[in-house]
């Protein structure tokens, strides 16, 4: 025979019937002569059929679509970062914006750096002209630009699309609304 | 049908559809689980959908000969829930109508009245699990909803067998009393 210290230790395990034969047959034998344990196991067994009262929700389908949209966070890390050809693009640009620089300073830096060329370097001292110069930053530059405007402007266009493409149908958990 | 621990190593290897077994399996616990901790569906949908991107990235860790894959995923749980209840702003959240409404009307072959007195109880039971203190609130739930044994909800909150089952112990006491005065209430 049990006493109340052990039934009452045993009393969740005994309702929820996870206990071994031997040890549900002490706690029901000690239950039937103790009229305190009796109490405790019948506030137990009235809070747990009250609990029984708090229904399940269902889980709503767009859940999985959600964590599937997270379960490769290398891949949507990729898809944030611009393609090779646009990066290029904008290098292609920022090459630009440099020689233009270059144009407006050409007479401030080439002039000093002329001077103290190396005895050998002469002839390029000789042929330095700075309209030859000015030409030469604009001829590269235009032809940069020529070449990448159109293909910038047209790959960011397609860019856009896909992308907004790519997030279709997955909602955002910060952005979805109430269902 | 293959076993959580089978299908967790194939998720280790990438395999989607072990995944999508083990979300289909867990998917409706998990999610009741967080419900009845914080009351809050919205929050309780973000935390079901962290846990499982958890298990996810964490799948290749999975030690299936210390633990089962079971209390893995409730530890998994327990950690985000505990990030949660220590900001304390979601534990005050009162129950979202919505889901109210919507199970009214899905249960609507019951009379009328029934439904209210129904609803009218388990409104009672969800105020009265909320104004539990957050740990005793938790092993309870493990132990009553999620079938957890004392044994493993120690393991999955990591504390002493002893100390999970004065949780519950105490947790009941208090439900219990907080259930009479609020049925007295309404009587």
């Amino acid at each position: 025979m049990i006493d109340c210290k052990k039934c009452l230790e045993g009393l969740s395990d005994y309702i929820y019937r996870q206990l071994p034969p031997q040890q549900m047959s002490a706690i029901e034998a000690h239950l039937s002569i103790c009229a305190s344990c009796q109490e405790e196991y019948k506030i137990l067994s009235y809070t747990l059929k009250m609990l029984n009262k708090w229904e399940d929700i269902k889980v709503e389908p767009y859940c999985l679509a959600a964590i599937r949209a997270r379960l490769h966070p290398e891949r949507q890390k990729r898809s944030r970062h611009l393609p090779s050809y646009i990066q290029v693009g904008v290098l292609v640009s920022i090459g630009v914006i440099v020689l233009n620089l270059l144009f407006g300073i050409q007479g401030l830096i080439v002039p000093p750096l002329l001077e103290h060329l190396p005895a050998g370097w002469q002839s390029i001292q000789e042929a330095y002209s700075p309209l030859l110069l000015i030409g030469l930053l604009l001829s590269v530059g235009g032809i940069l630009t020529l070449f990448s405007s159109p293909i910038l402007i047209m790959k960011m266009i397609t860019f856009r699309s896909i992308s907004t493409e790519q997030r279709g149908g997955i909602p955002n958990d910060k952005s979805r609304t109430k269902h | 049908m293959k076993e959580d621990r089978e299908l967790i190593a194939l998720c280790a290897r990438g395999d989607e559809d072990a995944f999508t077994i083990l979300y289909h399996r867990y998917k409706s616990r998990l999610l009741n689980y967080f419900y009845r901790l914080f009351g809050n569906r919205e929050r309780a949908e973000e935390l079901m959908q962290e846990t499982f991107v958890r298990v996810w990235r964490a799948a290749p860790k999975f030690q299936g000969k210390e633990a089962t894959f079971r209390t893995w995923l409730y530890a998994i749980s327990h950690h985000l829930a505990a990030s949660q209840l220590r900001k304390r702003r979601y534990l005050s959240l009162p129950l979202s109508k919505e889901s109210e409404e919507e199970h009214l009307s899905e249960t609507n072959a019951v009379p009328l009245e029934q439904q209210l007195i129904k609803k009218e109880e388990e409104e009672i039971v969800k105020r009265s699990i909320l104004r539990l203190p957050p740990r005793q609130r938790e092993v309870i739930l493990l132990r009553h909803y999620e079938g957890l044994t004392c044994r493993e909800i120690s393991d999955v909150v990591g504390c002493p067998l002893g100390t999970a089952k004065t949780r519950f112990h105490h947790g009941i006491k208090k439900l219990h009393t907080i259930l009479k005065t609020e049925l007295h209430n309404r009587a």
